[in-house]
């Protein structure tokens, strides 16, 4: 089979490593916007670079065996397209299992209400920034992550996903796996993540207020005005502290699962 | 005023109706809350295994017929998987409070007793309420039962900070809660406590409290017998076959001093 004759413009090779450049870029692009919220253009774009460099062997030799059919200008920039769905659909399931943590953190936030402050806060401007107690549980476990070599299997999932997707073919012919896990498993995997990490403290909490609406029913007091809430909030730190190693390892784990469930091939 | 050592009489029926209807009399709201606390707590596991399935297949089917477009019917929206345990539990935890109450308080239902009295209300006497020995006392019971359901609930904590210990992120939810509900059940039993020491406390006092003097219960006797609606109604048994009250009118029940 002569894959790209009718393009020597390009050339097969050219083709597929800016195949692979798309999808790499976007899907750096999108994955890495829970591990880097601050970081340059240039970081990302270097970041990019080097995957793409890496991952452009495997996709040739993939290309010798499934190659994509351009036949023109426009079949080119429907396949870069293509790959940069493709890129954005990995990038996306990769960042949806890495912002689990921050998600538990949020409910707990909202829960003990440590974050009613930016639940309720009226200026739009500052809805990007999440709560504290989200802020820490996802450093915390995206520290977890990096420590048991997370990001080593984000960037193996990233790189082998060009020898189980071979570029050009994604939406060449009916999709694989790959697509019903990247749009349904993976924001399934991460929501499920997220209340996982967030039930033992959250059962804590409720568990107090439970414990304090007995105590307070059984005992005519009336606490003043935030005590209860001063309270669970001391409850939820300490259940995160006294969690935090186990706490740490298991998401941890359950987050690298969870990557090698959404990316193909792994 | 009579001394409160003078006061060696039980108080009479009527007594301790005049105390009920001023307020004086306790109530057993307590041990009933407590009753309803502990039904509930006691059937939610039954209830969740039985309720928590058929949330899931009705959120399932809601979801279904919402994307399909289908009709919701009343089945569909309140399946009677969930409602009927959820009513059986209610019914339950009412019933249990319902008859503690009635144990404690009697089954005495007089719509007179709701009504409002203005002569419950009183500066002087809520000042004196306020400022008393009493209020000193229900202070030191208050932090003695609160200390007792703090620690109770520490001590029931006890698999629940293991699990959140040894097991973190990877917590088994059935097993987080039930531990959760082992913390519930010793705490119940403590507020369980602390409530009927709580009433049978209150309810001594009040029986002390309401004891009636010689003299007050000559008085009331003598009120009694001019009290015309007594005569009347006294009269009205004894003329009943079978059901004459004893010939005791005009005999005034002096007890010994």
């Amino acid at each position: 089979m002569e894959p790209f004759t009718s393009l020597p413009d390009w050339g097969p090779h050219w083709l597929v490593a800016l195949g692979v450049c798309a999808r790499v870029a976007a899907a750096v692009a999108t994955g890495t916007l829970p591990i880097l919220p601050g970081a340059s253009l240039r970081i990302r774009g270097t970041l990019a670079a080097v995957l793409a460099a890496v991952a452009v062997p495997g996709a040739l030799a993939a290309a010798a065996h499934d190659a994509p059919r351009a036949t023109g200008g426009s079949a080119v920039g429907g396949l870069l397209i293509g790959e940069v769905l493709v890129g954005v659909g990995l990038g996306t399931a990769v960042a949806a299992v890495l912002a689990a943590a921050g998600w538990a953190g949020g409910i707990l936030g909202s829960v003990s209400g440590l974050s009613w402050a930016d639940d309720f806060d009226p200026d739009p401007a500052g809805q990007g920034e999440s709560a504290g107690i989200a802020r820490l549980a996802r450093w915390v476990g995206l520290a977890a992550f990096f420590a048991a070599g997370g990001q080593l299997a984000v960037v193996a999932g990233l790189v082998d996903s060009v020898r189980h997707v071979p570029v050009g073919t994604a939406f060449a012919g009916p999709a694989g796996g790959w697509l019903e896990t990247v749009v349904v498993a993976a924001p399934g995997a991460a929501l499920d993540l997220a209340v996982l990490f967030a039930m033992p403290a959250l059962t804590a909490v409720v568990a107090f207020h439970l414990a304090a609406a007995v105590c307070l029913r059984t005992i005519p007091f009336t606490p003043g005005h935030g005590l209860l809430q001063s309270l669970a909030a001391v409850v939820l730190l300490v259940a995160l502290w006294l969690s935090a190693e186990s706490w740490a390892g298991g998401a941890a784990a359950a987050m690298i699962g969870a990557v090698d469930g959404c990316l193909p091939g792994r | 005023m009579s001394d409160a050592a003078d006061r060696t009489i039980p108080a009479t029926p009527r007594r301790r109706e005049l105390a009920r209807r001023q307020g004086l009399a306790p109530q057993a709201h307590l041990p009933g809350w407590v009753a309803v606390l502990a039904t509930t707590v006691l059937l939610l596991p039954a209830w969740a295994a039985a309720t928590l399935p058929a949330a899931t297949a009705m959120m399932r089917r809601t979801v279904v017929a919402a994307i399909a477009g289908a009709p919701l019917d009343l089945d569909l929206l309140l399946p009677a998987a969930l409602v009927m345990p959820t009513a059986l539990v209610v019914a339950a935890a009412a019933a249990a409070g319902l008859a503690v109450r009635f144990l404690l308080d009697g089954s005495g239902w007089q719509l007179s007793r709701a009504a409002f009295r203005l002569d419950r209300i009183g500066l002087v006497g809520g000042l004196s309420r306020i400022f008393s020995a009493g209020t000193v006392r229900a202070a030191i019971g208050n932090a003695a039962g609160l200390a007792v359901l703090a620690v109770a609930a520490g001590f029931a904590a006890g698999p629940l900070v293991t699990i959140l210990r040894d097991a973190g992120a990877t917590a088994d939810p059935v097993r987080l809660f039930a531990a959760a509900h082992r913390l519930l059940l010793p705490l119940v039993a403590a507020a369980a406590a602390v409530a009927a020491v709580a009433w049978l406390l209150t309810r001594a006092r009040f029986e002390r409290r309401i004891r009636m003097t010689p003299e007050e219960y000559a008085d009331e006797a003598r009120g009694m017998q001019a009290d015309p609606k007594v005569r009347l109604m006294r009269q009205a048994r004894q003329t009943r076959p079978g059901r004459g009250e004893p010939a005791t009118e005009g005999i005034t029940a002096r007890p010994a001093a």
